[in-house]
């Protein structure tokens, strides 16, 4: 197919969908049983491609069904102190470089998307409190969330941001620390703002 | 090349056998990931610095990604290009460096549905801090320096230098 053609653009991403089971699929449902032993685990959750998954205090923590875990160069890491709970929603996805690390308390709702090497946890050195994320939330390519935020539902979060405070629901949040803005607002597709930059001018560029 | 080394290069290049070329001067220091179907063409000179963690390059099926003469690539960069990443000769990707040329999924509506892609181009002399990630779009001129922890989707001018998230582009005077 060329890559021009617009069934290109339109090819849906080999990821989550599964309808026929296939040796790769089986391959890595069984992968992640054998790496998620011990968590309270869904059906179908897939460790889609090799690599390392680290997981400590497994018995806390809650892989809902089809939930997809996409292993790669840097480890994923999930760390459920004791008395902590971590929950992943159903179909859930989180791409290589993950971490999760918990004291109180991390709920990851349905749908979501996680980029690479996203950092969730819910203690810094001086507080502890419960990280929320809703249904749907999308986290780019190395977010990082700070402990006590609550991100609403069809939320984005765009890559490299911080968050250190509450998202509400359809908003984008982008920069360090970030600022959010409805989603609506935002009319340019991703990508195609190269031309009419000029230097000296300060803008957001995610 | 003596036998040790000749084994120690393959166990470097284990998981990047068959979809990476690389010149006969190529420095290669611990694991290159190349998991992709694409095109990964490397210039003369290449030093690719792996020593803490993997390098990961990613080109998906009809994918190229093209490194000039003298490109340093630092540990836990990542290149993942869906149509075409470039980069110049003589530029530096720091550590855990990220490049996409593709944001995988749609802010609106279906999220499965990969967007249209828009290649990235590093021309030369381009100096990335540790950290920054590049997103679809990007078009770094002649000797641009990226700062740690940058995140860009814009064209820059020859010279500029580019701090901060959201970037704030600058020419030195």
């Amino acid at each position: 197919m060329s890559r021009d053609s617009p069934l290109f653009t339109l090819r849906r991403l080999p990821l989550p969908d599964i309808r026929f089971p296939t040796i790769a699929s089986i391959a890595a449902i069984f992968r992640a049983w054998v790496f998620l032993r011990g968590t309270r685990l869904g059906k179908r959750v897939r460790l889609l491609r090799g690599g390392r998954l680290r997981v400590e205090g497994a018995a806390r923590i809650t892989v809902s069904d089809l939930a997809w875990f996409n292993c790669g160069p840097i480890p994923t890491v999930l760390i459920c102190a004791p008395g902590a709970e971590i929950l992943i929603g159903v179909h859930s996805g989180f791409n290589y470089g993950v971490s999760l690390r918990a004291r109180h308390s991390i709920r990851i709702g349905e749908e979501c998307i996680f980029g690479a090497m996203v950092i969730v946890r819910d203690h810094d050195g001086h507080r502890t409190a419960p990280v929320v994320i809703g249904d749907r939330v999308w986290l780019g390519h190395g977010v990082m969330v700070e402990p006590g935020v609550t991100i609403g539902d069809d939320a984005v979060i765009s890559a490299g941001s911080v968050v250190m405070e509450d998202v509400p629901p359809r908003m984008i949040a982008m920069g360090n620390p970030a600022r959010c803005m409805p989603l609506r607002a935002l009319r340019r597709p991703a990508g195609a703002r190269g031309e009419g930059a000029q230097p000296e001018q300060a803008g957001t560029a995610s | 090349m003596s036998l040790w080394e000749a084994a120690k290069r393959y166990w470097s290049l284990r998981g990047a056998i068959g979809r990476v070329k690389l010149a006969a001067d190529t420095v290669v220091v611990g694991r290159i990931l190349a998991p992709g179907k694409g095109l990964v063409r490397v210039g003369a000179g290449v030093r690719l610095d792996a020593s803490q963690a993997p390098i990961l390059l990613m080109a998906f099926p009809g994918a190229e990604i093209l490194l000039e003469d003298g490109v340093v690539i630092e540990s836990g960069a990542s290149i993942e290009a869906v149509r075409s990443v470039r980069i110049g000769a003589r530029s530096q990707l720091g550590a855990f460096s990220m490049i996409l040329d593709n944001s995988f999924h749609q802010l609106e509506g279906d999220r499965k549905v990969l967007p249209e892609s828009h290649p990235v181009v590093l021309e030369e002399d381009v100096l990335i801090g540790p950290r920054s990630i590049l997103l679809p779009g990007a078009h770094l001129g002649r000797g641009t320096r990226v700062g740690p922890c940058t995140v860009l989707a814009r064209r820059t001018p020859p010279g500029a230098v580019v701090v901060g998230h959201p970037a704030v582009i600058r020419m030195p005077a």
